[in-house]
């Protein structure tokens, strides 16, 4: 039993009469400290896998397991709370708030639980985080007076400050130059290590497919390939 | 909290330019709500004190079925001419009952008739008598100026003229008129058709505020006797009088078949006699009141007025007075100014409801112009309201999110519309409003308005403030709550 389970998980959309089979019966499991990659080239499903995982989207057939606990008949409150614990997300748009500046972006998911008060420790792994992602000269910037790599790296510190389990990352390089795009892999992958946290992305890519320990290789749909590789 | 406030004050300010037309909206909608509805209320006070003070009293007493007040109740004639309006039945007993009541300061009793005035100048020009006791009259109601001549006074016969109802006259029938000059007052109403020939005793004017619009409307003042006697209703009680049936039979003729040489059909009698003018006279003696009819009290009225010690709620005492005449079966009503001084009080309540209409015309437009633009906002933040849902918002976070940012535009922009009315008011009470025609003054209750902010409008502008804030808001905030997290994806 992995930290993340897919089991015979079908998603099915309806496109006016049609009816798109975009996951046709994908199983997999996944490991606590994975650096995961599910791979594919567009329109294979590997964003409804993501969404299905994080709990934004509910499979039409099948089953999702986090942490051993099946998700498929929890309410709309309790999924919610489980994103907020166990999850953090990184978008390939960084959807940072436009509002808040860099540290408050990461201060943000701090602010949903049930006690939304920053202590003194949450203020310290902020610090930490800021550091980590190399963004100490930029904290007090809105999003608007960051580069493409900088608003990543806000997003990924804010996928890390509630530290989840699991972080999920969608197509995270989509929107960067290579060089910025590889800088943010090997960050990530950086973090998996130091922290332990899971990080499961996806991308199209395959530059920086090598550089995930277990490639998921999607194709219309379906798992083509599921293996570990050495991981750069 | 602080982190949803926080963001709140944000986005309204980086949504500013919606910001801004939102709050526009509400702070004109509030303003001018605040103005409208404090210069009617101010003008209500007046309109009540001019009417309360002058006219009505506080409270009317009048039988069950008159429709209206003392300035031409609203019952139909018969087709001929004005209506005859019914007078009070056991008028002794409801003035005793109404007298021994604790919290009135002074009262008097009144009829109100539409007379025609014929002074030979070939116009027959209408005009409103009110036929009352001088002396319990005018100590009631301290509502004339003389200009010549003086006061009606107590057990005198004769007609106090309006000014204007003088300047009409004059220009209609082409004469000049003075204290002293008779004129002949013709009634042919349901009573049938009736002349009377009054001296003027005096002209005046009513005190500032107190004109009405037109001079037929105009209230003139008559000796109580003469305006019954044009009605076709007795001078004296039933009581004090004694006929025979010959006598009887004489007063139920009318002017017109007297002038006209008809003949008289004697009650029970299958007999036809010729009456001449000076046989009616024997049979009806002297044409004034054998008494002062407000020393006895006797006689046919159309209404008691009363006026209110200060202090005394007008409501409950009606209702007290209403109370006792239905245990002693006394076929009376006891009415507001309201109701008495119809139609003008109806008028101005014509006037409020259609401005009040129109301030929430005003609301539901403002109301669409703020809903559209906030669900434009909604839809514009998707992806911000997907991102926070699928880092773990609640849909209770969202909820505050939005309805923070409502009450704090709302607060403000009505906080805002609050102090712009207060301000026009402000410039209101120092400038006056100039009234502009006699309606409007007897509206205003002079020359100038000068409203002034209370409590009635300003409930009505919060209560308006929330029912924008409310309405608006809703649906926008409703669809925010919808927004799925995969919004945050989909909006790569």
């Amino acid at each position: 039993m992995g930290i993340v389970d897919l089991n015979d998980v079908k998603k099915n959309y309806a496109l006016g009469k049609v009816t798109v089979e975009a996951v046709k019966g994908v199983s997999f499991s996944i490991e606590k400290g994975d650096f995961i990659s599910i791979a594919g080239a567009s329109g294979s499903g590997k964003t409804t896998i993501l969404n299905m995982i994080g709990l934004i989207d509910t499979p039409s057939s099948g089953e999702i397991l986090l942490d051993g606990q099946p998700v498929s008949q929890l309410k709309d409150r309790e999924l919610t709370r489980l994103r907020h614990q166990v999850i953090g997300f990184i978008f390939q748009s960084f959807n940072l708030i436009p509002v808040l500046t860099a540290q408050e972006n990461i201060e943000f998911p701090l602010l949903l639980g049930k006690n939304p008060r920053i202590t003194k420790e949450h203020r310290d792994y902020i610090d930490f985080l800021i550091g980590e992602v190399g963004l100490g000269d930029r904290r007090k910037n809105r999003p608007n007076e960051l580069s493409g790599g900088q608003r990543q790296r806000v997003a990924i510190a804010r996928a890390l400050v509630t530290k989840p389990q699991i972080v999920l990352a969608d197509e995270p390089t989509a929107n960067l130059d290579s060089a910025t795009g590889e800088a943010i892999i090997q960050l990530m992958k950086k973090i998996n290590q130091d922290l332990a946290t899971t990080f499961i992305f996806s991308t199209h890519d395959f530059k920086i497919v090598d550089i995930a320990d277990h490639l998921i290789r999607l194709k219309d749909g379906q798992v083509i390939e599921n293996r570990r590789t050495e991981g750069k | 909290m602080a982190s949803v406030i926080r963001i709140a004050w944000r986005n309204l300010a980086q949504h500013r330019s919606k910001t801004i037309l939102v709050g526009i909206l509400i702070t004109l909608a509030i303003g001018l709500d605040v103005v409208g509805n404090s210069i009617l209320a101010s003008a209500q006070e007046s309109l009540k004190k001019t009417f309360t003070d002058n006219f009505t009293g506080n409270v009317l007493i009048c039988p069950q079925g008159i429709r209206g007040g003392i300035f031409g109740a609203s019952n139909g004639g018969n087709g001929n001419g004005p209506p005859i309006l019914p007078m009070m039945k056991d008028y002794e007993k409801v003035y005793a009952t109404v007298k021994t009541q604790p919290g009135i300061s002074s009262l008097t009793s009144q009829i109100s008739a539409y007379v025609m005035f014929n002074l030979g100048g070939g116009g027959l020009n209408f005009g409103l008598a009110f036929g009352v006791d001088p002396q319990s009259y005018f100590k009631t109601f301290n509502n004339v100026d003389i200009l010549q001549g003086h006061r009606l006074a107590s057990g005198e016969t004769g007609i106090m003229l309006h000014e204007k109802v003088i300047q009409t006259l004059e220009k209609e029938n082409d004469v000049h008129l003075k204290v002293g000059d008779h004129v002949q007052l013709n009634n042919f109403g349901e009573a049938g058709f009736k002349i009377r020939d009054v001296p003027i005793v005096g002209i005046f004017r009513f005190k500032a505020g107190n004109e009405r619009s037109f001079p037929f409307m105009q209230p003139n003042f008559v000796d109580v006797n003469t305006l019954r006697a044009l009605q076709g209703k007795p001078i004296l009680t039933p009581a004090d009088l004694k006929f025979d049936t010959q006598q009887k039979a004489a007063l139920d003729i009318s002017d017109a078949d007297f002038f006209s040489g008809s003949t008289v059909t004697g009650v029970g009698s299958t007999q036809t006699k010729t009456v001449s003018l000076s046989s009616l006279d024997n049979i009806l003696g002297p044409k004034t009141a054998k008494a002062d009819p407000a020393s006895t009290q006797n006689g046919a009225w159309n209404y008691i007025l009363l006026k209110l010690n200060p202090g005394v709620a007008t409501a409950p005492f009606i209702l007290h007075l209403n109370q006792i005449f239905q245990k002693e079966k006394l076929p009376v009503k006891a009415q507001d100014w309201v109701d008495s001084a119809q139609p003008d009080s109806g008028i101005f309540m014509a006037i409020s409801f259609i401005f009040n209409i129109v301030i929430w015309v005003l609301s539901i437009v403002s109301i669409i112009i703020i809903m559209n633009t906030l669900i434009a906002a909604v839809m514009e933040r998707t992806a911000e309201i997907g991102t926070m849902r699928a880092l773990g918002a609640q849909k209770s976070f969202i909820r505050n999110l939005f309805i923070l940012e409502t009450v704090t535009v709302s607060v403000l922009a009505g906080a805002l519309g609050l102090i712009l009315g207060f301000f026009l008011l402000i410039l209101l009470q120092v400038t006056g409003i100039t009234a502009p025609n006699d309606f409007m003054k007897l509206i205003f209750g002079g020359a100038k308005l000068y409203p002034h902010l209370s409590g009635g409008p300003l409930l009505t502008a919060l209560i308006m403030l929330a029912v924008i804030s409310l309405v608006s808001w809703i649906f926008p905030v409703l669809m925010a709550l919808k927004v799925s997290p995969l919004k945050a994806i989909q909006s790569d």
